[in-house]
């Protein structure tokens, strides 16, 4: 046991390390606490994002807490993902393109009981980076211009502690509690004739956040789930450090707004078709509107997306390896949170993936591939074609087998 | 377990790249910085006169005299002690003529077409520094009232190396003598009868020459045993640079500096005809007065100031091509009674110097900046910051005569005095 305790440390302080290089690579990030994470653990990120009603009876799944209930005894469950992004960033004028690399998930999961289990989750809930050159702004009382560069790093994160308890055997229930806590920075460079002027704004969040979540097996084909996540606010304090060329720098604490979470639900399916096939189709709702927070220039608009995707294992149980491998599609279709002078960024990806066994116990490599485009050439906003490569290691492992014969 | 390890290292290594920085989405920074130029501060010149210059072992000696339209008749007397390390002459060495030589350093001011008169007197006193070590550009020496020589020359400071003035042969005779009957043996001796020169300009001369402080007296003299045509042999008694120097004087009578007899009397640019002025040489300096720092108060939120310069511009319409302004100023802090408190530094530590930022020959402007940033934030900060002004000098105010008229805050918006402030507000609350 306190093998397993030294690992989850030793995984939670890497996580934490590579946390700080979690990147962007979107103007889009500018706004709120940059642009959400998508990425989740297992298989679910190859279906689009789909998978509330989805069960963790052999992965981990931290799209519903309700699923742990699903987690048999003697397995524990650790989950790892990795992601790399390609954005093409298209604003009509000119094109760039930009590639970034970051850890996307880092979970553990371990049953209490025969129909509880709990799983603590660290992810980055959104990212900031962005690099916006050579804005030109007037000097008042003059009739010349000053130039800024404008670039922002930093992520929000989240660590979850999951619970999830089977009342009945189709009936599960669930609850997360989440952990938020980060930073994001952004730096002004102002070059203004000969003088340089700095301006960096580091904003550090904390807080508390409470969701739960349902699923229920109507029959063994079917099921469904459904999930909420509390409204919050993040404690948000900003530090100001103003440099200019021989001055010393200036420190300050200014005052910012709280950043607000927005109320969130979501409902989800789960259709089995044989032994072979799965659909799943989810819906959520981000009240962002609801959040009393201002963009400067854009507004926060209610969000929703769909979500849907398939499973495909050809013979389950075989003993050739291949059959055994599980193919997944999906689609997602979100209609964003933004609205950037009247029009709202809207971000769609299809997703394509294998769920590759690399154990008898069930652990499985899971590869994603998706494309997704985020914005549009249109309306004065920036088009982001996305590639996305995911790898995510699923691993099962057998734990407490001796307990068995106490 | 390695499984575990190896992903542990994965996510280490967790990197991003960019192969362009994205020049997009510029409308959506929400900034709220506001940079600020301000040229409405209040800033007055006017002009003062230093007491006396220390003229020290200069690298220029000025000779000469000038009637000068603005700052009246203008002249510089040499006064210099003469050495040399031997005192031997061959007994039968016969005494030829002797000569002042004088070198150029190519430096002259006003009119070198018209004819000099200058007239060579004996030092009566012994040329010394005054109890401080140094020579004052006011410091005199009594002079036998009967010259040695008068001589004329038209000089030709660029095109010669030197000028060569030949003086009364009863004077070179007399020096000869001396040296030749043993009489004068060693400098000692020398300087108790010979005290030094005094180079007077007559006072109706034209210009100011710059000579070089290694210039000396000649004697020539042939030894009649040589061949034929008689070789010259000639002996140099050169100048002793560190008792050499000189005194600038000026008649101001009628012009606008009459009042200046007192470091601490001030002419305000508006009675001075809008102008303030420098007049290296003779100490005449530019005064500049910043009465009201505490300007910025109105500007709402937090800011900081990025940069101030005082723009300052000559008034080329006085300036000829004999009768020129130099390129840079030096600046120093004085106090309320003009007396100086240092030298003028930039935020980098550097002395700050005013240098040319506009010239235009088309519009006649050239417009001198001095960064003043520095300055501000320490005469905000001392205790006694309400008491400092700037003083405008020329840069070669011990060894020239060059003269500077400067615009006046009621000029033109181009040429006016004005200060221009940076300032960049980064927090609006």
């Amino acid at each position: 046991m306190n093998k397993h305790i030294l690992l989850i440390i030793l995984l939670a302080t890497g996580g934490l390390a590579a946390q700080t290089n979690a990147l962007s690579n979107s103007p889009y990030s500018l706004f709120g606490a940059g642009i959400p994470n998508t990425f989740s653990t297992g298989k679910t990120n190859a279906l689009g994002g789909a998978g509330i009603a989805l069960k963790s009876d052999n992965s981990l799944n931290s799209l519903n807490p309700a699923s742990l209930g699903a987690m048999p005894l003697n397995h524990f469950y650790f989950d790892i993902g990795y992601t790399s992004q390609l954005f093409n960033l298209n604003e009509g004028a000119g094109t760039s393109k930009q590639t970034n690399s970051t850890f996307s998930n880092l979970a553990l999961a371990f049953p209490v009981t025969k129909k509880s289990a709990v799983s603590v989750v660290l992810a980055p809930y959104s990212n900031v980076g962005y690099d916006i050159t050579g804005i030109e702004r007037s000097i008042e009382g003059s009739t010349e211009f000053y130039s800024s560069d404008v670039s922002g790093n930093g992520s929000l994160n989240s660590l979850d502690l999951n619970y999830g308890y089977a009342v009945f055997n189709n009936l599960r229930i669930g609850i997360t509690g989440s952990y938020f806590f980060g930073k994001t920075e952004q730096t002004e460079y102002n070059t203004i004739y000969d003088y340089s002027l700095d301006i960096q704004r580091e904003n550090r969040y904390s807080g508390y956040r409470l969701g739960m979540g349902l699923q229920y097996e109507v029959t063994d084909k079917i099921a469904i789930g459904s999930t909420v996540k509390l409204p919050s606010q993040l404690k948000t304090t900003q530090n100001s450090i103003i440099t200019q060329d021989y001055a010393d720098a200036i420190t300050e604490d200014t005052s910012v707004k709280d950043f607000e979470l927005p109320l969130e639900v979501g409902i989800g399916t789960e259709f089995k078709f044989g032994k072979s096939y799965a659909v799943y189709a989810d819906y959520t709702r981000k009240l962002w509107s609801d959040t009393d927070q201002e963009l400067g220039y854009g507004t926060l608009i209610d969000q929703n997306i769909f979500k849907t995707g398939l499973t495909f294992t050809p013979k389950p149980g075989s003993i050739y390896y291949w059959e055994n491998v599980e193919y997944r599609a999906g689609l997602n279709y979100d209609t964003g949170y933004l609205n950037l002078s009247g029009a709202d960024v809207k971000n769609y990806s299809m997703s394509v993936g294998v769920g590759l066994p690399i154990s008898r116990s069930g652990s499985k490599l899971n590869l994603m591939y998706s494309y997704g485009q985020n914005g549009e050439l249109a309306n004065g906003l920036i088009r982001e074609n996305i590639h996305s490569l995911s790898v995510n290691f699923s691993l099962d492992g057998i734990w407490f087998v001796k307990s068995k014969y106490n | 377990m390695c499984v575990l390890l190896s992903s542990f290292m994965l996510l280490l290594g967790s990197c991003s790249q960019d192969d362009a920085s994205f020049p997009v989405g510029e409308d959506w920074v929400d900034s709220d910085t506001r940079i600020l130029y301000i040229d409405t501060m209040t800033v007055e010149s006017s002009t003062f006169k230093f007491d006396s210059v220390q003229v020290s072992s200069t690298n220029r000696l000025l000779l000469g005299s000038y009637d000068d339209p603005i700052f009246g008749k203008t002249s510089s007397t040499i006064y210099t002690q003469l050495t040399n390390s031997t005192y031997t002459l061959d007994s039968d060495a016969v005494f030829d003529s002797i000569v002042l030589i004088l070198n150029y350093d190519d430096y002259f001011y006003n009119d070198t077409t018209q004819v000099q008169t200058l007239r060579i007197h004996e030092v009566l006193q012994d040329i010394k520094p005054t109890d401080d070590g140094y020579f004052y550009n006011t410091t005199t020496f009594k002079y036998d009232e009967n010259a040695i020589s008068e001589v004329t020359y038209t000089p030709r400071p660029i095109r010669e190396d030197s000028l060569h003035l030949r003086l009364e042969d009863a004077y070179g005779q007399l020096l000869f003598d001396e040296i030749q009957d043993n009489d004068i043996n060693n400098s000692d001796e020398f300087l108790r009868t010979h005290r030094g020169l005094a180079l007077v300009p007559d006072e109706n001369n034209t210009t100011i020459l710059g000579f070089l402080p290694a210039s000396s007296i000649r004697i020539y003299y042939s030894l009649p045993n040589e061949v034929e045509e008689e070789d010259e042999n000639s002996f140099d008694m050169t100048f002793n640079s560190s008792y050499s120097y000189h005194n600038l004087s000026s008649d101001r009578d009628t012009t606008y500096f009459e009042s200046l007899d007192d470091q601490e009397i001030n002419v305000d640019a508006e009675d001075s005809g809008g102008f303030s002025y420098i007049q290296a040489g003779l100490g005449i300096a530019s005064r500049i007065s910043i009465p009201h720092l505490a300007g910025l108060d109105y500007i709402e939120g937090s800011g900081t100031l990025l940069g101030a310069n005082l723009l300052i511009s000559l008034n080329t319409k006085v300036e000829s091509t004999s009768l020129y302004a130099g390129s840079n100023l030096s600046c120093y802090i004085i106090d309320q009674k003009n007396q100086i408190l240092g030298n003028l530094y930039d935020y980098e530590g550097n002395e700050a110097s005013g240098t040319v930022v506009a010239n235009s020959d088309e519009f006649s402007q050239t417009t001198f900046s001095v960064p003043i940033h520095y300055f501000l934030d320490q005469k905000t900060t001392d205790s006694n910051g309400d008491n400092w002004y700037l003083a405008l000098l020329d840069p070669a105010m011990s060894e020239s005569v060059n003269r500077y008229s400067f615009y006046g805050n009621k000029a033109s918006e181009t040429l006016k005095l004005q200060i221009i402030l940076i300032y960049a507000v980064y927090d609006n609350e």
